[in-house]
């Protein structure tokens, strides 16, 4: 059986290597026990795609509410205001939803014309101009919203609703 | 001497998985789930946010989260999806009046409760509070105006100075305040 031997760089001698350095047993491996990490971590996988389920990303419109003397009506008694009626175009389409700007006699079909129509009046009104919306009891909470979120973006800071 | 292989060897072989890929595909997964979820609130019932064009609706300004009362106008459709009124008569009625995690049931006598909630929250308010108190009125965009109305009537009768309407957020909108 050949000798072990060993070369050490810059020596022109042969290092001998006892075999019984060779025999020694190799170092223990320490290894922490990974398994119930990998079940909790697994478990709460499992939570979490069960339970999860996306949702849109909600947000505030910001408004104020007239005094508690006044009722929650925003009759301001001031005779420059803008009205928005906000009603269904008839009795058959109770989801639709036609705006009227009062004095304009003309009807608008959507948000987006309605905001136009808005920041047309903006150019000669204040932002204090207060702006009633008047909804119809029967046309959709989702379009009274819409009609008040343009008042906001036009920068209309006094908007009330009337019923 | 010839060295015996480890095959041929009648010793069982032991097999092992590599588990470490596995794992971080499954620590990136709970990481992803954690940032993205939303912390349920019992405050915020199930319902059908409206989202208004070009929405001004911001993010909630969580400073300010003590010092409001959220009231949900829940539809009494068992529809998650908005299936019109005439597939989905039930969409248009109100299914129940909800303050905070508080279901105060329908019609005049929810009503009432709400306003007695609104009254001793009032009550209970320091006068610095009470000028920055609002209402967050959060109510299913199928409902009719009807079922909202009275809300807003009661809140503005009590003195509630601010209100607050909640709506889907435009992507990209920012904290606003």
């Amino acid at each position: 059986m050949a000798l072990s031997t060993k070369r050490i760089s810059g020596e022109d001698s042969v290092h001998y290597v006892p075999p019984r350095k060779k025999r020694r047993p190799a170092k223990p491996k320490m290894q922490p026990p990974l398994t119930p990490m990998i079940d909790v971590t697994f478990q709460l996988l499992l939570f979490f795609l069960l339970t999860f389920t996306f949702r849109e990303a909600e947000g505030l419109i910001p408004g104020s509410l007239p005094r508690g003397d006044q009722g929650a009506v925003a009759e301001e008694k001031i005779l420059e205001r803008i009205e928005i009626t906000v009603r269904p175009p008839g009795f058959r389409q109770p989801d639709a939803v036609i705006f009227e700007i009062r004095g304009d006699h003309r009807p608008i079909e959507n948000a987006q014309k309605l905001l136009e129509e808005l920041l047309k009046k903006r150019k000669y009104c204040s932002v204090d101009t207060p702006v009633v919306i008047n909804a119809s009891n029967a046309v959709r909470w989702e379009h009274v919203v819409d009609v008040f979120n343009q008042a906001v973006h036009a920068k209309f800071k006094k908007i009330g609703f009337a019923s | 001497m010839a060295k015996k292989s480890v095959y041929s060897s009648n010793e069982p072989v032991q097999v092992e998985f590599n588990m470490t890929p596995m794992i971080d595909v499954t620590f990136q997964l709970i990481l992803f789930f954690i940032l993205v979820g939303q912390v349920a609130s019992d405050a915020l019932a199930k319902m059908i946010v409206p989202e208004p064009h070009e929405s001004q609706a911001h993010e909630p300004d969580e400073f300010k989260q003590e010092n409001r009362m959220i009231i949900n106008v829940v539809s009494a459709s068992e529809s998650d999806a908005d299936l019109g009124s005439r597939n989905d008569p039930n969409a248009r009625k109100v299914g129940f009046y909800q303050v905070d995690s508080d279901n105060v049931g329908t019609g005049v006598p929810g009503l009432r409760t709400m306003e007695d909630k609104i009254t001793q929250t009032l009550a209970k308010l320091p006068a610095d509070k009470k000028k920055t108190f609002f209402v967050e009125i959060r109510a299913d965009k199928r409902l009719p105006f009807a079922a909202v109305y009275p809300v807003l009537e009661i809140a503005g009768r009590k003195g509630v100075p601010l209100m607050n309407i909640t709506a889907i957020r435009a992507l990209g909108a920012d904290t606003g305040e």
